[in-house]
């Protein structure tokens, strides 16, 4: 729903204007106020991820006068569909949900942020743990593979493109079981775990939880990455007010200069945000077609 | 006893501290407690909520999946909330070991979260959700128990410690209310001691300071002890002596200084009030800094205002008259010279007016220590009017008040002047004129002072006329006048003028509507005679006038010696004659009055004879008059009617028949006092008064008539006889002449003797009088018969009453005797005959 307050204009349309709002007023039951609501992928633990959010939505509502509010996704495949339902004005895509948005919704592209070694991507890792003597593709048949969620491109799309191209056509009937985590921390816990053989991640959340945890890098090799994808930026609906784009937009850019945003850039794990269009979405499009993805008519909910 | 005070309090002090500090001890050990049992309540409140957190989520982990699942962000929030109360527990104060359980604990919390994560977004066959929920749910039974455990152990903890808390407040309160009994004990046992101590010399010394308060100073206290007290007492005896004796000096000194203060206030009132009165004007320069102060006074002085006038010395000097400036400036000078020298200077100020005023000034220098002139100060009087009095006082001291002409004193100083000149200058010649107008009593007497005022003045404005610039005329008096002529080249210019002041003043004067005309007689004097006083210039020009009048009035005389010498014998004459009495230098002669009818002698006329021991014998004409000027005339008139009175007597007594006696009377001696002279000689002589006849002239009685009048009546009481003498020659007024009680009239000789020789012209006035006389009902009697003639006329006009060489001449007493008794014994014709003989 709509929330941004439209300036009048024109006296012409001012009687008509004032029926849609007592209309919007009616039937919302929310107070008419100047909020933007974003949604969030289930990254990582939904909490940690949320905990990593808040205070860049503190600082975007300091700086732009705009009040933000975070609501969370349990799976990634539901942003498309919160999006379209309008529960969402934007939200920081992943680069697979990023790509659906581009291809099947109307949304526009603000910034993304540049992780501390200066990318701004990230890539997919297809993990196994050390023990299981697996090397490759082949090794892997039989075994439980953890995925994150259909509509990732590290924790699903880029491993579908890897079985792909060494020659596993369909990963059902392949493995002895595979399931979707949801969150790449919990996929690779699920390893660490011997809940699973094979695990599907990114980069980002690997090194993460290797500074936390030091059984990651003893315990688990990587086989396989992915290409560099973009990481996961902000875009909202293109309806949006203009000013309100820019000011969101100035602010996120503007971040790294200010000694206040350089804080809340440390707490977030970035070290500033750059710009970002649909472009730069032309890697995934490509990762798809190598899995063998039609992206508009890819069933991204998970079974 | 500073001791036992200090002891005392010590005591007290040491007791309550005592009590103090275990109370503090205590009362800080249950604090302690105390706040240690709010912690922990504080924190079971805390631990119970994290229990309920716990149950919370662990309800949410059930439906999370189920149909009745909250939204995620909800279950989030709950999370949160475990998340911070497990946080919180941490943060309170707990033993090591359970801190350490604590940390183990939310350690387990994050697990716990993770397991929640896993299970929520897990997307899996139910074989595998339902582990992964089961793992969370164990995670988080097993957190429940453990925080259930630690909340059971706290609460007994808790249980023990309140138990302690309590006992200890109980113990304080103990220990307080011990401690304050006993310092209150020890409080009341010091106080009375002390009190004790005190209270004695205080009221004593009290006492003490009382009588000294209310004034008894000097005032000493009994009280001794060898405490501080004692010595307080014996100081405060010496304090109070001492005070007395200041109290004695100060008042005198208040008094002394009062007096000089009444002394200075008295003096400063004085000043300001003669100040004030003297309505001077103050300045007060001050040399060093050159400002002047001046009073408001001095500025109204000049017509200004407060402000018009800056303290600039220049102030004052600029406005003095330049004529006066350099005396002012030179006279201050001075003064700062010689600073015990008063500076008095009078000098002219402009004033805002335009107009110059006279101030005079008074000023004083004064030094200071130094020496030097510091300031100068004084006061300035306005002198304006004083200054014009003054000059109109020197004006009226050298001028006539009715003319304006210059008086005697300062013509004198011209003359002086004129004489100086005259000495350094061979050639330069001066003359005196004196002027007497002829004439002018009769002016005076006929139309009245006024009119004689009017024509002296309309006199001196011709005079004034006549003469050159530089010349003087000045008024000396009366109606006499001086003319100093100066630098005279030739006797016709002096006659030019005189000629023209001559013609001046003979041309009529209208004065008030009447035309007056007069004429004056000049005398004068010139500066070639050689004069060494000029004031004998001045009195031979009225010599010189004299003459004039003598030689027949408005002519002018210039002065020689002779004209002196003729002074210098009167004068003589006047002292010789002022011997004359007292040396019997005067006798009388008698002269025979005839009756007709008889032929016979009616009495004598005494005629007085002056013996000059020098000149021989002198005539009264030559003496009366000096007589008259100097006053003699009144000695002299009574010896003349008291030698005749007892001649009288005498003849009388030898012939037994009443002869007459004519006395002659002087104007000087017709005053109220003749009365009594005359009646003392009557008596004196004791004759019968009718027989003395008291001869008058016209003027005598006309001269002032109405007094006259009464004078005759009185003397007509007295039974004289009285005759007009010398009738016709004077000024009669016949209208009056009725009034006065008259006897007979006697006709002046210059009647008689043109008898016969001029014309007819006196025989008529003879005539008239004759008839007057009759009318009046007096006698007449004819004087001067000197020829047979005249007689002969004089018995045609009936007059009876005769005196003239022709019957005899003024005879001595003898001869007077012979005369007598011959023409009483005999007939007339015999005594004629005797006198031709």
């Amino acid at each position: 729903m709509r929330r941004i307050k439209k300036s009048v204009r024109n006296a012409g349309y001012l009687r008509y204007l004032y029926l849609f709002a007592l209309v919007l007023f009616l039937f919302s039951g929310v107070a008419y106020s100047s909020e933007l609501v974003i949604g969030l992928i289930p990254e990582q633990n939904v909490f940690k991820q949320l905990e990593r959010y808040k205070p860049l939505g503190e600082y975007i509502e300091k700086k732009t006068g705009i009040n933000i509010k975070f609501t969370m996704l349990s799976r990634y495949g539901n942003i498309i569909e919160s999006f379209r339902n309008n529960k969402m004005d934007a939200a920081f895509w992943g680069s697979f949900t990023g790509a659906l948005a581009v291809k099947k919704l109307n949304v526009e592209f603000i910034a993304r942020p540049v992780n501390p070694d200066g990318a701004s991507t990230y890539k997919g890792y297809i993990l196994v743990r050390k023990d299981s003597g697996i090397k490759n593709a082949a090794d892997m048949k039989g075994k439980t593979i953890a995925f994150v969620d259909k509509a990732t491109t590290a924790g699903y799309v880029f491993p579908l493109a890897y079985f792909k191209g060494n020659g596993v056509k369909n990963p059902e009937g392949y493995f002895k079981e595979y399931y979707f985590t949801g969150s790449h921390d919990a996929a690779i816990k699920a390893l660490l775990e011997k809940q699973a053989d094979i695990g599907c991640a990114k980069n980002t959340i690997y090194e993460k939880m290797a500074k936390e945890d030091p059984r990651v890098k003893k315990e688990l090799q990587i086989i396989a990455e992915s290409p560099d994808v973009p990481s996961n930026g902000l875009g909202v609906r293109n309806t949006i007010d203009d000013s309100i784009k820019t000011k969101l937009k100035k602010t996120l850019l503007d971040m790294d200069k200010d000694p206040e945003g350089q804080k809340v850039l440390e707490i977030f794990g970035s070290k500033n945000f750059v710009p970002t269009t649909a472009d730069d979405y032309t890697s995934v499009f490509k990762l798809a077609e190598e899995a063998g993805i039609d992206i508009l008519k890819y069933d991204y909910l998970n079974k | 006893m500073k001791k036992k005070i200090i002891t005392s309090l010590f005591i007290l002090f040491t007791c309550f501290s005592v009590g103090a500090v275990l109370s503090i001890w205590y009362i800080h050990d249950s604090t302690e407690r105390l706040s240690r049992v709010i912690e922990l309540h504080q924190v079971e409140n805390i631990r119970r909520s994290l229990v309920l957190s716990l149950q919370t989520v662990q309800a949410d982990l059930y439906s999370v999946k189920t149909g009745f699942a909250r939204e995620l962000d909800s279950i989030i929030g709950n999370v949160r909330i475990l998340d911070k109360a497990s946080e919180n527990c941490t943060t309170c104060h707990h033993s090591p070991e359970l801190t350490k359980n604590l940390q183990e604990m939310q350690k387990l919390v994050h697990q716990y979260q993770d397991y929640i994560s896993y299970y929520i977004t897990g997307s899996a066959n139910e074989n595998r959700l339902e582990k992964l929920k089961l793992q969370a749910v164990e995670q988080g039974n097993n957190l429940l128990g453990i925080t259930q455990n630690m909340s059971h152990r706290s609460s007994r903890h808790l249980e023990t410690l309140s138990k302690n808390a309590m006992d200890n407040v109980n113990k304080v309160k103990t220990i307080m209310f011990i401690t304050l009994l006993g310092t209150l004990l020890i409080a009341i046992f010091v106080a009375v001691k002390l009190i004790n101590f005190v209270t004695y010399p205080i009221s004593n010394l009290l006492e003490a300071t009382r009588k000294i308060s209310s004034g008894d100073f000097g005032f000493t206290t009994s009280y001794r002890d060898s405490t501080e007290f004692g010595e307080l007492a014996e100081h405060f005896n010496i304090m109070s002596i001492t005070v007395k004796e200041e109290y004695e000096k100060t008042q005198k000194e208040i008094q002394r200084s009062m007096l000089a203060e009444e002394a200075l206030s008295e003096s400063k009132k004085r000043y300001e009030l003669a100040a004030r009165g003297a309505n001077d004007g103050l300045w007060d320069w001050n040399i060093a800094t050159n400002k002047t102060y001046f009073s408001p006074r001095w500025k109204s002085m000049l017509g200004f205002e407060e402000d018009e006038v800056k303290d600039a010395p220049e102030e004052w000097f600029n406005r003095v008259h330049p004529d006066d400036r350099k005396r002012v400036e030179s006279e201050i000078a001075g003064s700062l010279e010689t600073p015990t020298a008063h500076f008095i200077c009078e000098y002219r100020m402009l004033h805002k007016d335009g107009t110059y005023r006279w101030m005079l000034s008074r000023g004083l220098a004064v030094k200071n220590e130094s020496g030097l002139v510091a300031r100068m100060a004084g006061s300035q009087t306005e002198i304006t009017e004083r200054k014009i009095a003054e000059e109109q006082l020197i004006h009226d001291a050298f001028h006539d008040t009715l003319t304006g002409l210059p008086n005697r004193v300062l013509f004198m100083d011209r003359l002086k002047h004129a004489d100086r000149r005259a000495a350094r200058h061979k050639d330069y010649i001066f003359s005196v004129l004196f002027v007497d107008l002829d004439r002018f009593k009769v002016v005076n007497d006929s139309l009245g002072h006024a009119i004689g005022d009017e024509l002296l003045v309309a006199v001196s404005q011709r005079l004034e006329e006549c003469l050159r610039p530089g010349e003087t005329v000045a008024r000396l008096g009366g109606d006499e006048f001086a003319i100093l002529l100066e630098d005279i080249k030739s006797n016709n210019d002096m006659e030019h003028i005189i000629n023209r002041i001559q013609n001046k003043l003979e041309m009529p004067f209208n004065l008030s509507g009447n035309e007056v005309f007069t004429s004056a007689s000049i005398g004068i004097s010139l500066s070639v005679a050689g004069y060494v006083n000029p004031e004998h210039m001045l009195r031979d020009a009225d010599i010189a006038m004299y003459h004039a009048k003598l030689n027949g009035r408005a002519r002018y005389e210039i002065f020689d010696e002779r004209m002196h010498a003729h002074v210098v014998a009167r004068l003589q004459l006047e002292t010789d004659l002022r011997h004359a009495i007292e040396n019997h230098q005067f006798h009388l002669n008698y002269q025979p009055i005839m009756l007709m009818d008889t032929g016979k002698i009616k009495g004598f006329e005494a005629l007085v004879r002056w013996n000059h021991p020098n000149r021989g014998l002198i005539m009264p004409a030559e003496f009366i008059s000096i007589a008259e000027d100097t006053g003699i005339i009144l000695a002299l008139g009574k010896w003349v009617l008291e030698e005749a009175c007892k001649q009288l007597s005498i003849w009388q007594k030898q012939v037994a028949c009443d002869i007459s006696m004519g006395v002659n009377l002087s104007i000087k001696q017709f005053t109220p006092h003749l009365v009594s002279t005359v009646k003392d000689a009557i008596l004196h002589a004791g004759i019968k008064p009718e027989s003395l006849i008291l001869e008058i002239t016209e003027s005598m009685i006309m001269e002032n008539a109405e007094s006259a009048s009464k004078l005759l009546a009185e003397l007509k009481l007295l039974n004289v006889k009285l005759h007009i003498d010398d009738f016709g020659t004077g000024y009669s007024s016949l209208s009056y002449l009725h009034q006065f009680p008259l006897d007979a009239l006697k006709i002046d000789r210059s009647f008689i003797a043109k008898i016969g020789i001029d014309s007819d012209e006196k025989l008529e006035i003879v005539k008239a009088i004759a008839a007057l006389a009759n009318n009046l009902n007096l006698d007449v009697i004819a004087e001067g018969v000197e020829t047979v003639e005249q007689l002969a006329h004089l018995r045609h006009l009936n007059c009876k009453n005769m005196q003239g060489y022709l019957f005899s001449r003024p005879l001595d007493v003898e001869s007077a005797g012979k005369f007598l008794r011959q023409s009483l014994n005999g007939d007339g014709e015999s005594a004629r005959k005797q006198k031709e003989g």
